[in-house]
């Protein structure tokens, strides 16, 4: 990566297909995240800066475990190991040399929406915008895996990144992707976002890209990737971030919890934003939605506060785990409004009017609503 | 860096009402109670150690954008304690605090916002590293700094250093040496510019522990 002629060509392919795709890659008016947490960096999207096929980088949700680990590009290597025939270690230049990819995908954290469970749980209390769409670049894990070569008996592969802990009594957040996601084509190892080099704070110089599913597995700061017959048995994998099954009552202690991994059917209000004023003249109500591995059935709005929705016309997926998005033409009268919205993905699962209450506060994806006012 | 932000979120109180004067009225509440109120003195001693004991590993907005129950927050310091927040006799207390201050009925105030340029230039390194002797601050970190953040940076009462943000900025470095952080006392005296930037060399130079 470090051949800057080789990063033109990748920057302009992926600005390629981004054109291809139709997508909107401009910025967006309104600057600012909402700062969930200062140290190390928790920053949430306005939702209406979320109204495109791309999110800006620099408008882009930043979620952190310990923050950014500071690697030099020139002596940066990516280790592969475990069950595999050959042990490799990358460099940049040795990733570039592999196929690249580019596809669009959204990032959501699995804590999106905490905020808004009741009653209310620990962690980063995101509310809507822990959320974004990205046009990511890289190459795919399954091929850097079929140059180690997998040993038999392998089930999974655990990604590691260079953002240790501040106390080595804190658990290292490490995740395990079972070996057929790992090796899912759309699974990928992302150098660039949106045709730039990726911003220190979104995982310089790799990420992981897992389309479909929520963030956690969407490691930063990539630097250990090993192949495994099990589980890595660290909290990450083990105590955080998974759910309850079958669903547990406030204060319960549940009995069976899985590991989160697709993100269930949800849509997001982006405009009107949230409490703003509009004039008394023909808009539009617009949104994205999003359905894990799935594809968005359709999407409904209602503008009279959930009394009754009405069918928006809903763009054709752009791939696996990209999002659609939605329109419905509104001619406001003058007063105050209420605007939900309900996505229902190609399996018929529908966003509920409650989501299931968890102790981890995940997977948040209730109905979405703002609020606004039409003068004449 | 931080020192400042810590005291102004105490100086800003969290939202929490004016202490009242409650000293005497204290007294006479402990006599008929076994459980000590939660006095002044206890209140301020708690918001120190909230800064001392938590400021470690993350700023305290994360706290306090929570909104709990006493028994939650509770687990949330065990479970802290257990990831080695130096909480042990602080715990009874900041529960106490937290309990009153950051509940589910506690209002939340609408979030700050921050340009992601902004948030990026509080952790990207500088352009040009600053000039330093790496191997005589070695010997320096041996003596000041080892003791608090282990051998090789690794952390161990104190924060890891090895590939983080700040042994990358040379002035956010020198800051944090010569004021102190929390409980990392102040160097200024101790130790000269030169001798600060002998040591950010040294540590900017540390593998990452693993790596």
């Amino acid at each position: 990566m470090s051949d800057p002629s080789r990063r033109q060509i990748l920057a302009g392919a992926a600005l390629a297909l981004a054109a291809r795709l139709g997508l909107r890659t401009g910025r967006a008016d309104e600057p600012g995240l909402y700062t969930r947490v200062s140290r190390p960096h928790d920053l949430e999207t306005p939702a209406e800066a979320l109204d495109g096929d791309a999110t800006p980088n620099d408008r882009f949700f930043v979620r952190s475990h310990f923050g950014p680990a500071i690697l030099d590009p020139r002596r940066f290597r990516l280790s592969v190991d475990g069950m595999v025939g050959r042990k490799l270690s990358l460099s940049l230049d040795d990733l570039a040399r592999l196929p690249q990819v580019s596809l669009p995908a959204v990032l959501q954290c699995s804590g999106n929406g905490r905020a808004l469970f009741s009653p209310r749980v620990p962690g980063a209390q995101w509310r809507r915008g822990a959320v974004g769409q990205a046009v990511w670049s890289g190459v795919r894990l399954r091929d850097v895996l079929q140059r180690a070569g997998i040993a038999k008996g392998a089930r999974f592969v655990r990604l590691l990144g260079a953002d240790l802990p501040p106390m080595a009594t804190v658990p290292p957040f490490a995740r395990s992707l079972p070996i057929e996601k790992a090796l899912h084509p759309s699974t990928l190892i992302a150098s660039r976002m949106n045709g730039a080099p990726l911003p220190l704070l979104h995982g310089a110089p790799l990420r992981m890209i897992v389309p479909g599913w929520v963030g956690d597995d969407w490691v930063k700061w990539l630097t250990s990737i090993r192949v495994d017959a099990e589980e890595d048995p660290g909290f990450y994998m083990r105590t955080g971030y998974r759910m309850p099954v079958p669903p547990v009552a406030p204060g319960e202690t549940p009995k069976q919890t899985e590991p989160l991994t697709t993100m269930p059917v949800k849509s997001l209000i982006t405009r009107p934003a949230d409490r703003v004023v509009l004039p008394a003249a023909p808009t539009v109500v617009s949104g994205v939605a999003w359905a894990g591995e799935r594809k968005v059935a359709r999407v409904e709005v209602s503008i009279d506060g959930g009394r009754s929705f009405q069918p928006a016309s809903l763009d054709t997926s752009r791939g696996l785990g990209a999002w659609q998005r939605w329109q419905l033409p509104w001619q406001p009268r003058p007063g105050r409004y209420r605007i939900v919205a309900r996505a229902t993905d190609e399996a018929g699962d529908t966003q509920p009017d409650r989501p299931i209450w968890n102790p981890g506060g995940y997977l948040w994806n209730g109905l979405d609503a703002i609020e606004c006012e039409v003068r004449g | 860096m931080i020192g400042p932000i810590v005291a102004s979120m105490l100086a800003a109180g969290c939202g929490r009402p004016a202490p009242a004067p409650v000293a005497a009225d204290a007294a006479a509440v402990a006599d008929a109670h076994p459980i000590p109120t939660f006095t002044a003195e206890r209140r301020a001693a708690a918001e120190s150690a909230l800064g001392m004991d938590c400021a470690i590993c993350h700023s305290l907005d994360l706290v306090q954008s929570q909104r709990l129950t006493r028994g939650q927050w509770e687990k949330e310091v065990k479970k802290m304690a257990g990831w080695g927040a130096p909480v042990e006799e602080d715990g009874p207390l900041l529960v106490e605090l937290l309990a009153a201050d950051f509940s589910p009925d506690t209002l939340e105030p609408p979030p700050q916002t921050i340009p992601f340029d902004s948030a990026a230039a509080e952790v990207i390194p500088d352009e040009k590293p600053a000039p330093g002797d790496a191997q005589k601050g070695e010997a320096i970190y041996r003596a000041a700094c080892q003791s608090c953040h282990g051998e090789r940076g690794e952390g161990t009462r104190g924060p890891s250093l090895a590939g983080k943000p700040v042994v990358f900025r040379a002035r956010d470095f020198a800051a944090a040496v010569e004021h102190g952080r929390g409980r990392m006392p102040a160097f200024a005296g101790a130790l000269s510019p030169e001798a600060i930037a002998d040591l950010r060399a040294w540590l900017a130079a540390r593998p990452l522990p693993g790596l």
